[in-house]
């Protein structure tokens, strides 16, 4: 096949492309999840990572803790699954002093 | 003169509080100097948070924060820009034994540092699809596109992006199954971060392009990777997330 | 039946022909309030290091804060008291200061890197001859990258050291003198600092250079409650204490109003709430500048 055939047919799907997502490229065009499943904004745009402080802080919590933890998260409600896996089960670990 | 690296040190490592700090007694000198190392565990700690709140709501506050601890202990930052501290997050989960019970974790970890590097990346005006569709369709197979500055591949054996999703209440969670492979791009096209799902051949295709391939050696590419590839899906992907922001021809002659 | 709620209520705000005014420390989570309505905030400060990434929101919004209020940029990364200067950090910097023009630029008397290592905290200083060469030496760097002047800020310290031949304030006083540079005095760190080292904060306060103080600082402490000596961590968690605002009532008293900003950095409130403080400086200044304006 040469370039320009090659060409035209990129273009029939450039073609689909475009007819799938009419709308500008806009954030706002919701075709898209209508066809691929998540498409996603974050929450109140909470993207920024972590800012720089001036000041201290009163909250002491600077040691590894001796005891132990065990993950309590939404971990807990997607693990359930797949519980044949071998990773449903929870690990708990004991942290070392630094 | 002052010793800084007795100071530094002691900051790292709880027995080795410096020599010649005045205080009227041992115990309050090591009470005030542990001011110190809370301030700067317990800050950096709160920046991880910060910086990978779907992690922490997956494992939990006190499990995130242990961990976290553990991580900040041997990896201080080396930039005093935070947004940019524990990128390499990440690999230490990876490592980390404790968590091996949600082994999505790293990866969502990388979406999550995917998405605070795309927020502060260079500004710059995404293609539209006017722009696709003004393309010279007889030229199409040595077209190069150029990523946006803000856009980014995260690929995973996991369900990042249903994971991440669900975080944000896109869906419940109790209906996720993490253990299917996703690709998240995630996106910038004005000042929003998007994290959207990548269809089969989708991030073979960016990664391609992204290497400077031209358009038609990328889809061939994407075709042998993944049986499932199609090309108009992926590039409507890529022009409603705004990840292209340039065109060039490589004519070859 | 009207309803009206008090804190969005517009306060009475002074007005000086000297832009000497009452600012808050910039959250992103207030930016629409603050364009909204800032009540008495006439400046933002904001944290140089949030501003050094390439592009996006942080930039869109300083821009457009910029063209509102004057703008103070507040480094803590740049580890003046450190052994070491980091010119890619100055360089960053400068790139910020240039772009946005802010009327002021201050850092910190502390140091936070060492051997590559950032520690994300206000390190303290023995004030010795070393020090204060390589601190003069430090900030007449950081001054002709700028290519202008900055504010150096006193510090809240937990400890002292042993090595220390200089006092603080004297420290401060033969810096600014030699390097050249205003100051920006934080009075909530005054307080901490004193009652950390038993001393007298207003006798600092008299003693303290303020012919050269050009914005000041205040914010909440937290009182350890530890057993041992009394113990006040600098940590902006809450509204400004009471023995900070008579402290800084005296400071205008005795040198003269002050652009004066709230420091509000962890547990930060909502807008409004940041704004009341705000308007209690200004109050304040308010008060002082009559009282000036009267004699």
């Amino acid at each position: 096949m040469d370039r320009r055939t090659l060409s035209l047919a990129l273009a029939a799907s450039l073609t689909s492309a475009l007819a799938i997502s009419t709308a500008p490229a806009s954030a706002q065009d919701s075709s898209r999840e209508r066809c691929f499943g998540v498409s996603l904004k974050g929450q109140n745009d909470c993207a920024a990572g972590a800012g720089t402080t001036c000041a201290g802080t009163s909250t002491v919590d600077y040691q590894g803790n001796a005891w132990k933890y065990v993950a309590k998260g939404t971990c807990e409600k997607m693990a359930s699954k797949t519980s044949t896996s071998g990773f449903g089960q929870l690990k708990e670990f004991r942290a070392k002093r630094s | 003169m002052m010793d800084f690296a007795a100071f530094a040190n002691g900051i790292s490592q709880s027995d080795a509080t410096p020599k010649g700090l005045i205080a009227s007694n041992d115990f309050i000198s090591l009470q005030r100097f542990n001011v110190y190392r809370n301030n700067v565990a317990v800050s950096l700690v709160e920046a991880l948070c910060t910086n990978y709140p779907v992690c922490r709501q997956i494992v939990g506050d006190d499990f995130f924060r242990a961990m976290a601890r553990i991580y900040v202990a041997s990896n201080k930052p080396s930039s005093p820009i935070m947004h940019l501290y524990g990128r390499d997050f990440c690999n230490f989960i990876d490592c980390f034994q404790p968590a091996s019970c949600t082994p999505y974790l790293a990866d969502v970890a990388r979406l999550e540092a995917a998405r605070v590097s795309a927020y502060h990346a260079q500004d710059y005006l995404p293609l539209l699809s006017a722009d696709f569709a003004a393309l010279d369709p007889e030229r199409l197979a040595n077209l190069r596109i150029t990523l946006h500055p803000a856009a980014r591949i995260v690929r995973s054996n996991f369900a990042i992006v249903s994971v991440w999703g669900a975080h944000q209440g896109a869906q419940s969670v109790e209906n996720i199954d993490p253990f299917t492979a996703e690709d998240a791009l995630v996106t910038r096209p004005n000042l929003h971060v998007e994290t959207s799902l990548l269809p089969p051949g989708g991030a073979e295709l960016l990664e391609s392009l992204a290497r400077g391939g031209v358009l038609a050696e990328a889809a061939a590419q994407s075709c042998l990777s993944s049986s499932e590839f199609n090309l108009a899906q992926v590039l409507n992907v890529l022009i409603s997330t705004g990840a292209a922001c340039l065109f060039t021809y490589d004519d070859g002659d | 039946m009207t309803l009206q709620n008090p804190a969005t209520a517009n306060p009475v705000c002074q007005s000086t022909p000297a832009r000497t005014w009452a600012g808050v420390g910039f959250k992103p989570q207030h930016f629409q309030d603050i364009m909204e309505n800032a009540g008495c905030v006439r400046f933002l400060e904001v944290h140089a290091e949030n501003y050094m990434g390439a592009g996006g929101m942080p930039h869109r919004q300083l821009t457009l804060l910029r063209e509102r209020f004057d703008l103070s940029v507040h480094g803590v990364g740049l580890s003046i008291g450190g052994l070491a200067l980091d010119d890619i950090h100055l360089d960053r910097l400068h790139k910020l200061v240039r772009r946005y023009q802010p009327r002021w630029v201050s850092e910190h008397l502390a140091w936070s890197t060492h051997d590559g290592v950032f520690f994300n905290d206000l390190l303290p200083l023995a004030y010795d001859n070393a020090a204060l060469t390589r601190v003069v030496s430090h900030l007449g760097r950081v001054q002709d990258r700028l290519g202008r002047q900055i504010l150096l800020e006193n510090p809240s310290t937990y400890v002292a050291f042993e090595s220390s031949t200089w006092d603080e304030v004297d420290f401060i006083r033969e810096v600014t003198h030699r390097a050249g540079c205003d100051l920006l005095l934080d009075i909530n760190n005054v307080q901490v600092s004193c009652v950390n080292h038993s001393r007298d904060p207003l006798v600092y306060l008299n003693a303290f250079p303020l012919e050269r103080v050009r914005e000041i600082h205040l914010g909440g402490y937290a009182t350890d409650d530890v057993p041992g000596e009394p113990l006040l961590i600098d940590a902006h968690d809450r509204p400004v204490q009471p023995d900070v605002w008579r402290l800084y009532a005296h400071a205008l008293k005795i040198g003269g109003p002050v652009s004066t900003l709230i420091e509000w950095d962890n547990d930060v409130p909502d807008a409004h709430t940041l704004f009341e403080e705000a308007a209690k400086a200004d109050a304040l200044l308010a008060d002082v500048i009559n009282e000036r304006s009267a004699a």
